[in-house]
């Protein structure tokens, strides 16, 4: 495929007819009776990544050619196909298992919800997972590691930090988490005990943030536990009334809206906007703390700070501000500004609370006196 | 067996398929090229610090005599009323006889950390009304505040009623409190002093994870998997794609004005409980005297209609009008039906009070 690297229309070709002609012999096989078993399915079939591979290969190679403004968008679509096809791979063994399925309806609603729970990484609500986001963030590409990234974007330091760094013991059981806290509050002594005082501080905010985010991810792991019992009640709902779906996508779109509609039932518990709020104001706290160390290291280089810069612009907008209530005054001096005409008031009593109508209704004018009317100056800061 | 109402061989072709529609797709987008926002002709006629005052071109021969300012929200950027040719609130107008100015904010930054609303709205929004004013002769002029530019030109009527001849808000926040305001209920406990403390200016990228994280599901996944379906398509594609634009294209937020503005208004929710100061002086609706055209969305998820009629048992006017709008926040500047129904609407309400 290589050969084809300077024509991307050749590539996307070739890679498309590879595609059909994997489908055509599946298909073939299928038609032939061949048994899949185990873990092998039409996805993997022909070794692991048979699809997923050249895709991301495909995407690569695409990305650099878009447009910029349509680059962001395909990284997106590849993704999205991804999940598409881990999804589809999740049905496929389903149905699969299904054929020698002889339970109840209640039994085979609880088998769909394992298949989902299995390809989602179990919906860990233990908070043993070394990743807090797995079950839920990862599940068909589903999207709330958002908050990891953007968490990341903003960090002194380079890359997924909190992945890099993933301290041990961050997400392990409190005995353990206990134990490194009692480790980190020891008194630091010597030459340079106020960086080690600092370093301790950094690493005890990073278990409060990891502990908060921890908590945080556990609850979004209830969207996708709740989204799965919503999924195969809907599923079943539909078997009832002789129904079925049309193929993946319509699979898909159940899928979400049942995604929406367990997200929004967890929303709306008090516990979301605390724990999420904990979580952002947990990473501030840490940031913060970050930052007060990165100054200190300028400082001892000679080199700018952030606080120095803060302290500079705030002096420029004050002066800013201070000049701007001058040249008010100055062009009120030299050119009184228009006579200050009563303002178009359709507020001739002091406003009642009744409800007001929905069709306009003019009422007349009756101004207030124009005296009455204060005039604006910009308050020079204290 | 399981009851799946699906068939194994239409699983792996409909995943394959999808595949191959992106692959093809993808040419398509490459042939589409960088997308055109901001459509209708129009001139810079002011500017301070990084504001710039736009004046579109008429598109009439005798536009109505009193200008309409339209004052936009400081989260995402005001292209989104001209966004193209036919999905053009501002084109709208001005074919409905209006003369339109419109406020970009442009993009803080490090310098800007200390703006507060008394800048934006003491300052930036009076000089751009009291530049419209001088060059028309006019004493007072309309606005047109969207979102949180609704919010802004309401604390701005209020403190200088004078300036203003008649007033129209969309999707405007107004009581931050009422039930099912997902966004408020997110900012009640974050600490925003510590926030602002830490990251100065607040990153678009938080805003945008804000709102993603309202409808998670459809906003990062099935919105794409409905895209794969226009791949094919390069006009719906670019229509799309200057959607997808707007939506990532958040400046980052001046400092202390997201910290005045969450804590003022989404935490305190002053507008409507009082005690609200911008520049030392008390914002009340009660002083908005003046004609007001309420435009609110029916299933707005970022502004609860509760919100913005709220509007109604605060402000001072006795000539109100609500019109609610079928549809949601993002609806209502691009769908076809507002395009029909919103700007005639404001065009209409205005000329009937045009002095």
């Amino acid at each position: 495929m290589t050969g084809y690297k300077d024509s991307t229309e050749t590539w996307a070709k070739v890679w498309a007819d590879a595609q059909k002609q994997y489908l055509d012999t599946w298909m073939q096989l299928s038609q032939q009776g061949k048994n899949w078993t185990g873990a092998q399915t039409p996805f993997n079939w022909g070794g692991a990544g048979t699809w997923t591979e050249p895709m991301q290969q495909w995407s690569r190679l695409m990305t650099q050619t878009l447009p910029r403004d349509s680059q962001e968008t395909s990284t997106r679509l590849f993704d999205l196909g991804k999940s598409y096809l881990s999804m589809g791979e999740t049905f496929w063994r389903l149905l699969q298992q299904s054929k020698d399925f002889a339970g109840s309806e209640a039994h085979w609603q609880e088998a769909i919800k394992n298949a989902l729970a299995t390809a989602s990484g179990g919906f860990d609500l233990t908070g043993q997972s070394a990743d807090p986001w797995s079950g839920f963030a990862t599940f068909w590409g589903l999207p709330l590691n958002t908050w990891q990234r953007f968490a990341c974007s903003f960090s002194p330091f380079p890359g997924e930090m909190e992945k890099a760094l993933r301290l041990e013991g961050a997400t392990a059981p409190s005995d353990m988490t206990k134990a490194i806290r009692q480790m980190l509050s020891m008194p630091p002594v010597g030459y340079t005990r106020e960086w080690q005082e600092q370093a301790q501080e950094w690493a005890q905010l990073y278990l409060e943030y990891a502990k908060a985010m921890q908590e945080f991810a556990q609850l979004l792991g209830k969207v996708a536990q709740r989204a799965a019992e919503l999924f195969s009640q809907k599923l079943a709902g539909l078997f009832k009334e002789g129904k079925s779906l049309e193929g993946l996508r319509a699979a898909y779109n159940l899928w979400i809206d049942c995604g929406e509609d367990a997200y929004a039932e967890v929303v709306a518990t008090p516990d979301f906007p605390h724990l999420q709020a904990q979580m952002v104001n947990a990473l501030m706290r840490l940031k913060r703390h970050e930052q007060g160390m990165m100054d200190e290291v300028m400082t001892a280089l000679n080199m700018p700070t952030r606080r120095e810069m803060d302290t500079t612009h705030k002096r420029v907008h004050e002066l800013k501000q201070q000049l701007q209530t001058l040249q008010d005054a100055m062009e009120n001096i030299a050119t009184p500004e228009v006579p200050r005409d009563k303002p178009r008031t359709t507020a001739a009593e002091p406003p009642s609370d009744t409800v007001k109508r929905e069709t306009p209704v003019r009422k007349k004018t009756a101004a207030k006196p124009a005296s009455s009317q204060a005039k604006h100056r910009v308050q020079p800061k204290k | 067996m399981i009851p799946l109402p699906l068939q194994p061989d239409q699983v792996l072709k409909d995943a394959l398929d999808f595949n191959r529609k992106i692959t093809h797709g993808l040419l398509t987008l490459r042939e589409v090229g960088n997308v055109e926002v901001g459509v209708t002709p129009k001139e810079a006629v002011y500017r301070e610090d990084k504001l710039v005052l736009y004046r579109y071109k008429p598109t009439v021969d005798k536009p109505a005599k009193t200008p309409l300012l339209i004052v936009y929200a400081l989260v995402n950027r005001p292209y989104m009323t001209d966004l193209q040719e036919d999905r053009s609130i501002v084109r709208n107008l001005l074919d409905h006889g209006e003369d339109v100015y419109l406020i970009d904010w442009g993009y803080p930054d490090g310098a800007d950390r200390f703006l507060e609303l008394d800048d934006y709205i003491n300052r930036y929004i009076h000089h751009c009304v009291q530049y419209i004013c001088k060059a028309h002769g006019l004493r007072r002029i309309n606005l047109l505040g969207i979102c949180q530019g609704g919010t802004f030109s309401l604390c701005y009527t209020a403190l200088h009623t004078e300036r203003v001849e008649n007033l129209v808000t969309m999707v405007t926040p107004v009581d931050f409190h009422t039930s099912k305001n997902v966004l408020s209920d997110w900012a009640r406990e974050l600490d925003v002093d510590l926030l602002v403390d830490t990251v100065g200016n607040v990153p678009g990228e938080l805003l945008n994870w804000s709102f993603l994280s309202l409808k998670p599901f459809r906003l990062t996944g099935q919105k794409y998997a409905d895209m794969a379906d226009i791949l094919d398509d390069p006009d719906k594609l670019r229509n799309f794609l200057r959607m997808e634009k707007w939506i990532f294209d958040s400046p980052d937020q001046a400092g202390e004005a997201f910290r005045q503005f969450i804590k003022y208004f989404y935490q305190q929710n002053r507008l409507v409980t009082g005690g609200l100061e911008i520049g030392g002086r008390e914002v009340s609706l009660k002083q908005v005297t003046i004609p007001v055209l309420n435009i609110y969305a029916t299933e707005d998820h970022l502004v609860p209609p509760e919100s913005s009629i709220a509007l109604e048992r605060h402000v001072g006017t006795r000539d109100y009008t609500a019109i609610p709008f079928p549809g949601g926040h993002i609806g209502i500047y691009v769908s076809a039906r507002s395009q029909k129904e919103v700007p005639p609407a404001i065009a209409q309400w205005l000329q009937e009070r045009s002095s």
